[in-house]
């Protein structure tokens, strides 16, 4: 992390985090297996996922997550392993190719006892600025 | 045991899983993302790799396709509180009960709270989350 607790305030935004969904790292054989009667094919078969009403396979909804908690990981270390927590909600279809931007600003601060309580909202968006995911986490910070 | 929609899920209904948190998870999960933080594979502040906490709260979603159909299923919300980290190699203890069955806007929605505990006891992670059985409107599969 680069800079100190004392420098981050309401208002501060985390440096932003841009990503290409990535069909080969989801679908093949990774996360999303499509020769495993588990995985579920809204996320690898055309037809299917046209029939559930979407153009093409979508991406699984944890996609913004994983990216969301590479951007608090990143940027928090280890407090966030120890006492981190991520809400988030899925508004829009994500689908393979598409560009999206996680993006993270502290809304509120708070000391503890322990150390400083940060929660932020947080959100991915396309380069457009449509939203597709919307959340919050918190962390409690102590070694910055 | 055969599996069933998730739509026909009950309140109360329990998963449960027991798997070991394992370099190749740990490897699928940084091939899928790029998340190649070194604390995944390597040294980090907590003794040897961690796994990254997502990763355990995805695997709540493994485990209801363990009694449940993930065919069709969508994610819809999650919300996870993280209690320490989990060094690659541990066992997980995994359990998840369905806390609500319902129709918002023409749509089913259930819900399952999950927690994952440590092979000694230690609760890692607690979560919520939402899913749609299927995308399209009504219920039934």
């Amino acid at each position: 992390m680069r800079v100190t607790i004392e420098e981050i305030d309401i208002g501060f935004e985390l440096p932003p985090s841009s990503h290409v969904i990535d069909v080969h790292g989801m679908n093949k054989g990774e996360l999303v297996d499509s020769e495993n009667q588990k995985s579920n094919a809204i996320h690898f078969d055309e037809q299917f996922s046209r029939q559930q009403g979407f153009s093409s396979p979508v991406a699984t909804g944890m996609t913004s997550t994983f990216y969301a908690n590479q951007l608090l990981t990143d940027f928090f270390g280890e407090d966030w392993f120890s006492g981190g927590s991520l809400a988030t909600k899925y508004i829009l279809p994500m689908y393979f190719g598409e560009t999206i931007i996680c993006r993270a600003r502290v809304i509120g601060k708070e000391k503890e006892q322990a150390g400083c309580r940060l929660d932020m909202e947080l959100w991915a968006e396309k380069p457009d600025g449509q939203k597709n995911m919307v959340g919050s986490a918190s962390v409690l910070v102590r070694t910055i | 045991m055969q599996r069933i929609f998730l739509g026909h899920a009950r309140v109360g209904d329990e998963v449960e899983m027991r798997y070991e948190m394992t370099s190749e998870l740990v490897d699928q999960y940084v091939r899928t993302t790029g998340d190649c933080n070194p604390w995944y594979t390597g040294h980090s502040p907590f003794g040897g790799p961690v796994a990254p906490p997502v990763l355990i709260c995805m695997q709540h979603s493994m485990m209801l396709s363990e009694k449940f159909l993930s065919r069709g299923r969508m994610l819809i919300s999650t919300d996870a509180s993280y209690s320490g980290p989990v060094l690659v190699g541990a066992t997980i203890i995994a359990k998840g009960r369905i806390v609500a069955n319902y129709i918002k806007r023409d749509r089913q929605y259930i819900d399952m709270e999950a927690e994952s505990w440590s092979g000694d006891g230690r609760l890692l992670i607690r979560d919520r989350r939402s899913y749609l059985p299927k995308y399209s409107k009504g219920r039934g599969e």
